[in-house]
């Protein structure tokens, strides 16, 4: 694999994959995708400074205090001024303090670099996650509920799919699967 | 059927943690783990599994919910978790330098593997008593085994048939584990 292919890799397999159950609709989707950069340049702005000051494991245990209070300062927001996402991002939340990506990227920084270059680099890469999160998540929830953004486009009865199989655990890998087949796709062309 | 049976059934396959919960899959798409190791890896996973749980319904049982420090839950739950993970690592080397090993070759399937901290949060989340628990904790870590084993063996023998590029590969790794869940959530059904 060159490096290219090498860092495209990590970025579907770090970034995406994780956060799949989460395609079951548009709304948590992209809601979690912006989660997800939020805690990478918040974290990013206050880690990277201290970044090879400290040695294992306190190094990592720094970075996972900082995401997880970050995490459950984001699960208190929401649970405050956004109910309805709070309970559909219930167990992702916490778990947005150990997301790989997030700690792979950061972990990676060379003192060297300029912090804010790196940050605004990487976030360009969070933002392809949320392109492929998004797009999964629109398919899951057309071809699975018939509907978008919650509002009726094939069926109009919200209480049932249209295909039982995408919108339920196994469509989520499916769809991944043809999404990334088809960026796959696009991107030769 | 006693109940934690069902407690136990349910968590090792129709809410198994990969294939319902859908958490802990990208080191699965990520190493080509060799068959013995993933044996290896999956048992090292389900002990932890075990270990976290039990260790964390205690602290928050017997420290967190009495003083009052509920709002910590998330920062509490995530560093035990990681403390535990990292000196699993330094009790398994007693014992065998190649299992300890297996922490540095494959990394992702312990420090930031969403199914042991997400075991942890589903299980706090059900409410369950100590001893369902435990027996879940350790459905789900039988059912980490069982998944991550059934798809190595399958990837083994899909990679040794053509050389596929990345995204085939990976393409074909989510069909494979898409239709695992399909298997997964019919046997259930069929129970």
């Amino acid at each position: 694999m060159n490096g290219n292919e090498d860092k495209n890799h990590l970025l579907i397999i770090l970034g995406i994959t994780p956060v799949i159950a989460l395609t079951d609709s548009v709304v948590n989707a992209a809601g979690f995708g912006i989660l997800l950069i939020f805690t990478f340049i918040f974290s990013g702005i206050i880690y990277l400074p201290f970044r090879g000051r400290l040695k294992e494991p306190t190094d990592t245990f720094v970075l996972l205090i900082l995401t997880a209070t970050i995490a459950s300062i984001l699960n208190d927001f929401l649970a405050c001024h956004f109910p309805q996402s709070a309970s559909n991002l219930t167990l992702f939340l916490p778990l947005l303090a150990v997301n790989s990506f997030i700690v792979y990227t950061l972990k990676s920084y060379d003192p060297q670099e300029k912090k804010i270059k790196y940050i605004l680099n990487h976030t360009k890469k969070f933002l392809i996650c949320l392109l492929l999160l998004t797009i999964t998540g629109a398919l899951r929830e057309i071809i699975g509920r018939g509907r978008l953004f919650e509002q009726a486009l094939l069926i109009s009865d919200p209480t049932t799919y249209l295909s039982l199989i995408v919108y339920s655990p196994p469509g989520a890998f499916l769809v991944m699967a043809l999404v990334l087949f088809i960026y796959r796709v696009l991107r030769k062309k | 059927m006693n109940i934690e049976v069902l407690i136990f059934l349910d968590a090792l396959f129709k809410k198994n943690v990969v294939l319902y919960h859908l958490l802990g899959i990208s080191p699965f798409l990520l190493y080509n783990i060799k068959l013995k190791e993933s044996l290896h890896t999956g048992l090292i996973i389900a002990a932890i599994m075990v270990v976290s749980n039990v260790l964390t319904f205690a602290a928050e049982r017997l420290f967190f919910i009495p003083l009052g420090f509920g709002h910590l839950r998330i920062l509490f739950v995530i560093l035990s978790v990681y403390f535990i993970i990292y000196y699993s690592k330094f009790f398994l080397k007693k014992f065998s330098s190649e299992l300890s090993s297996l922490f540095d070759n494959y990394p992702e399937f312990f420090y930031t593997n969403y199914a042991l901290y997400g075991s942890v949060f589903l299980n706090r989340g059900e409410g369950l008593n100590f001893i369902s628990t435990i027996i879940s904790a350790l459905g789900m870590g039988t059912g980490y085994l069982i998944v991550l084993f059934i798809f190595i063996t399958c990837k083994e023998r899909v990679d040794m048939n053509k050389k596929l590029s990345l995204f085939s590969r990976l393409s074909r790794e989510l069909v494979l584990l898409g239709l695992m869940s399909i298997v997964f959530i019919s046997i259930i059904l069929r129970r």
